[in-house]
């Protein structure tokens, strides 16, 4: 067993990384004062694993969409027929569980009993129990969420924009899946996914909060199952620079049109790649952010509310964009302003002051952060999962030693107007 | 459990409520104008929260504003406008990172505060009222706020499930108003408000976090001289009239899942049974509705419960297919009875227990949580402390559940109806 220390004097908070004998890697983070515990077990298996091989699958095999996130509701299912969250009333944890484009995690909180309630999550997780009778039941509650999903227009417009602007990752697959796509999957296929991804080599624990750190790893000495590598491979298709659709127009039952804008930019990774999600996150605050010239003027003449928002959009390796979302009357116009302001912005440069500034407001919300212990969880699994050899505190110097004129060399890379998309949702037919 | 909470009287109709607790590493400062709910002034208090947060005299634009907090380390300044029972509480909130975790120690609590005192006591008039200028984009920004309601199904399903639940009552009234009347406010009415809001309002000022040395006496001073002559007094709790018959509406939209409502009503005294009746019934992922309902019937995709001690109803919501819509009224109907028959075992009772105790301890940990329970505490007249609530939780017996559920009274049906699928009723 290896362990690391990441410590932080500044935040004066620290955490372990520790490499676990069975494969898995554990972070562990002591937090004092604190009532609850959050821990996440988490696997690098998403919607966008789609398509892999292992010793035991021989050639790669191509997996329904939706299958990740459907694997993940039925791993709450045990061989005695109770389910998991019956396990979990007796310690009092409230369970979750979400599926993203490339992690799914196993979550729970709790104030009391964290040490029963991690020896469920790491046990259930280890035992699936597929049947035809209980994978065909979950059917219709999947198909119940697919279209309570339709029913958001933000995340319908979100979904059409990651469609426009690319061509054939499978990040442009709904996570979810369709409902006709999740009628094709089987125990079988579960199995074979279940298999190939919650391999611990392939997973991480993430705990915080009240814990005491020498018990979470007694618990997971007992628990954890060591599990063969099963020389795991993924393949994802070959993603052109430019987008697929300019500007892609749904309708549905909108009071006001929503719109999202998005920029491709190159996939990264490591270092790089956090280092340039600060850049980008930053760029965006000089475009739209609140204190922008531009977001004030458009406020102002009423074509977006406060409610727009910008963010980053990224997985390691796999892609990388910088998102605007918002609502307005006249979606065409707002994405033509911005076009115009990043025209600008590289003429006549960023602002320097507000630079600065913003990367107080970045230091601000490391602090903020790390007052929740859901976010320290959370945070650290991210992390681990995503971001290689760069540890939780190292964004704090690397946010420090940005200087704007790095930035303004980035600007025209992750804001090509060329390798833009605008999604629109509205309810006008004519629009 | 926070290290203290005190409460104490400012001013007439002015209190401060301190939670410290030095595990934080960033404060929340809220104050907060409650009044009861008119369908006149609903809009208008909404928009003063919004002028008050876009400028005041000393940064005379948002930009300017929002510059400022940045400058804070990105302190966030927001407003609050939402319903408690049949009164308004409207505010304004600042979260800024304390003293100690600045970079060099920089001091920006008493900067902090007293930018959210500028919001409240200095606006940006012009000619002695609110300036024109934010007042059209705040109105334009309400008036696209009543148009986007529509946007998010399960909150527009709610609020019109709630006209028929609390018809007649303060608690239905939309706190945006309509579009014609959001184009008729006047900057005039707005200031007037204003005004208003500051004499004659109750004004809650809560702070949590720690450090609040350098803060609490310039909070203190600016708000013990305002002038409080037509000071209300607000009644928080007030329990909705039970219906003579059982109300029914079903509505057609254009959404791809039904949104189904149910409430039911009663003057159940004890408002933690009552909490703990919830959640037996639909408030956990083993709850009678959860377990039942959706993992073992697979009638809909969400089915939980809630309740308001205030308005003392249960509001049980869920979304389902069309064609399953009696069948998910009618399983949840019989899963209430059930309860009233006390077909649930003591387990299932202290595993409850058990659950909401984990939420109410997890408060703790939050400043923004911690000052939310607080405030709850306040609308109620206690002040018991998270821990303090599990131990009345603890002592509930399964009788008193049976009794509590007994005395439920359905009320209203409503169904927000997907136009696509064929009910199963035809």
């Amino acid at each position: 067993m290896d362990k690391q220390i990441i410590s932080s004097p500044e935040l004066d908070e620290q955490y372990s990384i520790i490499h676990h004998d069975s494969g898995l890697d554990i972070l562990l983070w002591e937090k004092e004062g604190f009532s609850t515990v959050e821990a996440l077990f988490g696997t690098k298996y998403g919607s966008i694993n789609n398509c892999f091989k292992t010793d035991e699958t021989g050639d790669f095999i191509r997996v329904p969409d939706g299958i990740a996130h459907y694997l993940e509701h039925k791993l709450f299912e045990s061989d005695d027929n109770s389910n998991v969250f019956e396990q979990y009333a007796k310690t009092g944890a409230a369970a979750n569980a979400f599926t993203s484009t490339d992690i799914t995690a196993y979550v729970f909180s709790c104030t009391d009993n964290y040490e029963k309630a991690l020896e469920i999550l790491l046990g259930f997780v280890q035992s699936p129990y597929f049947t035809e009778e209980n994978v065909e039941k979950e059917r219709g509650i999947i198909a119940q969420e697919i279209k309570m999903g339709d029913d958001s227009p933000t995340r319908k417009c979100f979904k059409e924009l990651l469609r426009g602007l690319y061509v054939n990752n499978p990040v442009r697959i709904d996570v979810a899946g369709t409902v006709e796509s999740i009628q094709q999957i089987t125990p079988g296929l579960l199995y074979k996914c279940y298999n190939s991804f919650y391999n611990l080599h392939n997973m991480t624990l993430s705990i915080a909060g009240n814990i005491r750190q020498d018990k979470v790893l007694e618990i997971c000495d007992k628990m954890l199952k060591p599990s063969p590598n099963v020389h795991l491979e993924n393949s994802f298709p070959h993603e052109p620079d430019n987008v697929c659709q300019k500007r892609i127009c749904t309708h549905a039952a909108v009071g006001l049109p929503v719109f999202a804008i998005g920029f491709k930019s190159k996939p990264l990774s490591g270092r790089e790649y956090v280092r340039k999600s600060f850049i980008a996150a930053m760029l965006l605050e000089q475009i739209l952010g609140q204190t922008s010239p531009l977001y004030n003027q458009l406020l102002e003449e009423g074509l977006i509310s406060s409610g727009t928002s910008t963010f980053v959009y990224t997985s390691a390796d796999r892609y990388f964009c910088c998102i605007i979302e918002g609502e307005s009357e006249d979606p065409d116009l707002v994405y033509q302003r911005i076009c115009r302001e990043i025209e600008r912005l590289e003429k006549e440069g960023i602002d320097k002051k507000r630079f600065e500034i913003d990367k107080r407001v970045r230091y601000g919300e490391k602090i903020s952060s790390i007052n929740d212990v859901k976010a320290c969880a959370d945070a650290m699994l991210y992390y681990h999962m995503d971001c290689d050899d760069v540890t939780l505190f190292e964004d704090v110097d690397m946010i420090a030693s940005l200087t704007a004129q790095e930035c303004q060399q980035a600007l025209p890379e992750l804001f090509d107007i060329d390798k833009s998309s605008i999604s629109i949702v509205t309810d006008k037919n004519d629009y | 459990m926070p290290i203290s909470y005190k409460r104490s009287a400012v001013g007439e109709g002015i209190a401060l409520t301190e939670i410290t607790d030095p595990k934080f590493k960033s404060n929340l400062i809220s104050v907060s104008f409650v009044t009861p709910t008119d369908v006149k002034n609903a809009p208008l208090n909404t928009l003063v929260m919004e002028l008050l947060a876009s400028s005041n005299d000393k940064n005379k634009t948002l930009a300017e504003l929002t510059g400022e907090l940045a400058y804070l380390y990105g302190a966030t300044l927001s407003t609050k406008s939402r319903r408690i029972g049949d009164c308004q509480e409207n505010g304004l909130c600042i979260e800024y990172i304390c003293d100690d975790y600045t970079i060099g120690r920089e001091i920006i609590s008493t900067k902090a505060s007293q930018l959210l005192l500028d919001c409240i006591f200095r606006p940006l008039f012009e000619n002695g009222r609110f300036s024109e200028r934010y007042v059209s984009m705040r109105k334009k920004e309400l008036e696209d706020n009543i148009n986007a309601e529509f946007n998010d199904k399960f909150g527009y399903s709610m609020r019109m499930a709630k006209e028929i639940i609390y018809k007649g009552e303060p608690a239905c009234i939309s706190l945006l108003g309509t579009v014609e009347n959001a184009r008729a406010i006047t900057s005039q009415q707005l200031t007037d408000r204003y005004h208003e809001l500051l004499s004659s309002s109750q004004i809650e000022i809560v702070m949590c976090g720690r450090d609040f040395e350098r803060v609490k006496p310039v909070m203190i001073q600016a708000f013990s001289q305002l002038e409080r002559t037509d000071y209300v007094p607000v009644n928080y709790k007030a329990l909705s009239p039970v219906k003579k018959e059982t109300a029914y509406e079903r509505q057609t939209q254009d959404v791809n899942q039904s949104k189904m409502i149910m409430a039911f009503k009663s003057g159940y005294e004890d408002i933690y049974t009552a909490k703990l009746f919830t959640a037996l019934l639909g408030g956990t992922p083993f709850s009678k509705l959860f377990s039942n309902v959706r993992e073992k019937m697979s009638l809909c995709y969400y089915c939980s419960a809630a309740y308001s001690d205030i308005k003392g109803t249960l509001l049980v919501s869920s979304g389902v297919a069309k064609k399953d819509i009696e069948k998910a009224r009618e399983a949840i109907l019989m899963q209430l009875e059930a309860i009233k028959n006390g077909e649930f075992t003591q387990q299932e009772l202290e595993h409850t227990k058990i659950y909401l105790c984990t939420g109410f301890k997890s408060n703790n940990d939050s400043i923004y949580r911690m000052s939310e329970y607080y405030t709850a505490q306040n609308t109620r007249g206690t002040s018991y402390s998270p821990e303090q609530v599990c131990d009345i939780f603890m002592d509930i017996t399964k009788q008193q559940v049976i009794e509590c559920a007994k005395s439920f009274v359905y009320d209203t049906f409503y169904v927000m109806e997907s136009e696509g699928e064929v009910s199963a009723d035809g």
